[in-house]
């Protein structure tokens, strides 16, 4: 990360995660649980999301299987777009440790961080250029207003150049995050590096 | 026979609501992403069909109600709707949930449970630590928390995957210009 941004109380440092109920003791735990934590995240037995959300086992190897097909799959809409997307749902929900997160990952795929600064500064106006602001509109919509959104908002991405591909996994970025923001919110809080 | 195979023959909930067929624009475009697609419906069939002790499945259909009458989205409000009436839920518990009249309910456990829901669904900044706690206070465990949360989440995450859909399926429909 080349440069520290902190904005109206969004930052894209490195956060840490608290559960604020207990979390599952990894040395009591289960063969399935273990398992179910290996598949969903790669550091997700030392983080305290992971083992509360282990609870229940199974609940967590579908989320986590919905989560990573829909942000890592190859293919469609560019990683950093999807990346995007999440970091506006987040910054439009308040979830500060979501936004931090999927604001690094934006900078790592797209080599820049001026999308990131005008998303935490202004999500309304937020975009590069037309494609990344009809992008960020259409995250707003859905996030805030899903029975609102109807054919001409669908028509407003493809006339910046979206295929219904790349327009399927938009939908579906900013609904997990519908989904990712509201865990995070609710079940613990962010941890700042100390100063 | 892969579960996304078993999905083709029985539409799924979203496929089902949406009325989307094989062949159609639509449908092809969201079977392309077949992991999603199946690990959606298996969520929803673990949060609102799987054994959760102590979480009764009409309880979690009424979460789901609530969080629909809500967001709004009136299709998967009916579609819970009706599956609690065909559990024998009585119609007056399915009519307070579905215009969020929380007051009229007995249950004080049920009624914590719809209040948490409700913080969740509007304002998820609101279900703060004060709420978790709440709803431990009210006698729910930790794991069925972990339910209820990830049950209230993937409500979120559903409605707006059917907003996508249905509007996408719209300009489908009027013969897209694309």
């Amino acid at each position: 990360m080349s440069e520290v941004i902190r904005i109206k109380g969004f930052t894209n440092e490195t956060l840490d995660w608290k559960a604020w109920l207990d979390v599952v003791n990894i040395s009591k735990a289960s063969a399935e649980q273990i398992a179910i934590l290996e598949e969903s995240h790669p550091k997700a037995k030392e983080s305290d999301y992971y083992l509360f959300l282990a609870h229940q086992p199974e609940i967590l190897r579908q989320r986590s299987a919905a989560f990573n097909a829909i942000m890592y799959a190859p293919g469609g809409m560019p990683r950093a777009e999807r990346e995007l997307s999440t970091a506006v749902v987040s910054r439009i929900n308040g979830c500060v440790y979501c936004a931090s997160v999927h604001a690094q990952r934006f900078e790592q795929l797209a080599k820049r961080n001026d999308s990131i600064k005008q998303v935490f500064t202004d999500p309304h106006t937020a975009g590069i250029d037309d494609r990344e602001k009809a992008i960020v509109q259409f995250s707003i919509l859905l996030t805030e207003k899903p029975d609102a959104v109807t054919a001409s908002d669908i028509q407003a991405l493809k006339n910046v150049g979206l295929n219904d591909a790349e327009i399927l996994d938009l939908i579906h970025s900013v609904a997990i995050f519908a989904w990712a923001n509201r865990l995070m919110l609710n079940l613990g809080e962010p941890v700042f590096p100390s100063a | 026979m892969t579960n996304h195979e078993a999905l083709k023959q029985k539409p799924d909930t979203l496929d089902r609501l949406l009325e989307l067929v094989p062949g159609s624009q639509t449908f092809e475009i969201r079977h392309q992403r077949t992991k999603v697609v199946d690990a959606t419906q298996a969520s929803e069939d673990l949060l609102l069909g799987g054994p959760v002790e102590g979480l009764s499945i009409s309880d979690r259909l009424l979460v789901a109600l609530l969080a629909c009458a809500l967001t709004p989205s009136q299709a998967l409000k009916n579609e819970y709707a009706n599956r609690l009436s065909e559990l024998g839920v009585p119609d007056y518990t399915i009519q307070s949930v579905a215009s969020a009249q929380l007051d009229q309910l007995n249950d004080p456990r049920l009624k914590q449970i719809l209040i948490f829901t409700a913080a969740l669904i509007t304002d998820p900044i609101k279900a703060d630590k004060e709420a978790l706690l709440a709803l431990k206070a009210s006698g729910l465990t930790t794991p069925q928390i972990t339910a209820l949360s990830q049950l209230i989440a993937f409500v979120s995450y559903q409605v707006r995957v059917y907003a996508g859909l249905h509007a996408l399926n719209a300009l489908h429909s009027q013969g897209a210009r694309s």
